[in-house]
């Protein structure tokens, strides 16, 4: 800080030397400028006068029933937390096993089938390579062929036609979203009860 | 001075001992409900905003650092809560009776002198309430709470910049308004 005489320290200076929030080198030389210096004195000796009017406000008197008030809200909000846990999780649990349910009714046949047939495919292409492994030079041949014929005739595919795909999909997209939004509109309207923004 | 600390009382409360926090509300309910009143200048959102603080508190409990003091820190909290309710909306100002004034009267104080007094206190109250929400809540965590530009700026979670333009141009703003309307000392 310049304390030159002509000189004077900007305004903000004041309030930070009385802020206490200069380096003490800045406030040692604010102080020598103060004492010599009768304009800034007066300048300070003004901010002085306002900080002690903002300064004097008087305290009032807080509301004598507050304490029972904040304990009772507290009270309700640690019953509530838990019971929003629990809903919370049954609410997951139902949905989880509704849309499995659904999922296993909608797609059992569509198991069921690939299941057989994939499992039809594989005994025959075994079959046929354990006949053919007598015949060392084409074994390996036929396995790779029976395999690849195995794939294009497999039934199981037809059933994943394009209205059970859809119907399946929906289901499960649609009790997703049910959920979601049930689950925002509870939790919001319970926790803007006792929830408190802030701090 | 109390015969159990705050802490013994915050570590009971954290042990599930909700009771022990009433204490804690009992001691610091006027600091915590006066730093509301400061900023909003209501009576009635200054109570709901004393309550709401109190109630963040207990759930911010689990972070409080027990080597610190509870008074500040809650106080803190009121002032964030405040300003988000002042930024909202700008509650209208009622001014509270004399008799919720603790300590304006002293033996040797004439009733003129008590009515200027509070004349002086209600016009420097409302150049207060009359800042931004900002300078206000600046003005209220330096003078008030005695807090340092720093810790002003954390507790705002504002750059140490905003805040000292805030604070200056605060004051600046209460400076005129207090001579505008011919507040003096003499």
């Amino acid at each position: 800080m310049d304390t030159q005489k002509n000189n004077h320290p900007k305004e903000f200076f004041f309030q930070e030397y009385l802020d206490k929030e200069l380096s003490p080198s800045d406030r040692r030389n604010f102080e020598k400028h103060i004492n010599w210096c009768e304009k800034c004195k007066e300048v300070m000796l003004e901010l002085q006068d306002l900080y002690s009017q903002i300064e004097g406000l008087s305290e009032f008197e807080a509301p004598s029933d507050l304490s029972p008030v904040i304990l009772d809200r507290i009270k309700s909000v640690k019953r509530v937390e838990p019971l929003l846990k629990r809903m919370t999780t049954i609410q997951i649990t139902l949905t989880t096993i509704l849309v499995v349910i659904s999922f296993s009714l909608t797609s059992f046949d569509l198991i069921n089938s690939s299941l057989s047939d994939i499992l039809t495919i594989v005994l025959a292409g075994l079959q046929k390579s354990i006949w053919s492994i007598f015949d060392g030079i084409n074994s390996f041949y036929y396995l790779i062929t029976n395999i690849k014929i195995s794939f294009n005739n497999i039934d199981a595919f037809s059933v994943l036609d394009a209205p059970s795909l859809n119907h399946l999909l929906l289901f499960t997209i649609s009790s997703g979203l049910l959920w979601l939004l049930g689950n925002k509109v509870l939790l919001t309207r319970i926790n803007q009860n006792f929830t408190i923004n802030g701090g | 001075m109390h015969s159990v600390s705050d802490n013994t009382l915050i570590q009971r409360t954290q042990s599930g001992n909700i009771d022990e926090y009433g204490e804690l509300i009992n001691r610091y309910q006027t600091a915590v409900f006066n730093v509301c009143y400061r900023l909003l200048g209501n009576y009635q959102e200054a109570e709901d905003s004393t309550q709401d603080a109190f109630i963040r508190a207990y759930q911010k409990l689990h972070t409080f650092d027990i080597g610190r003091s509870f008074s500040p820190w809650v106080r803190k909290i009121a002032t964030n809560i405040c300003l988000n309710r002042l930024q909202k909306r700008e509650p209208e100002f009622l001014p509270l009776d004399n008799e919720h004034i603790k300590g304006m009267t002293t033996n040797k104080t004439t009733p003129e002198e008590v009515i200027e007094n509070i004349e002086q206190v209600n016009l420097i109250r409302q150049a207060i309430l009359d800042l931004p929400p900002k300078h206000r809540a600046v003005i209220e965590l330096r003078h008030y709470q005695e807090l340092r530009y720093q810790e002003i700026s954390e507790t705002l979670k504002m750059p140490l910049s905003d805040v000292k333009s805030y604070l200056f141009r605060g004051r600046r703003l209460l400076a005129k308004k207090i001579k505008e309307n011919g507040y003096s000392k003499e």
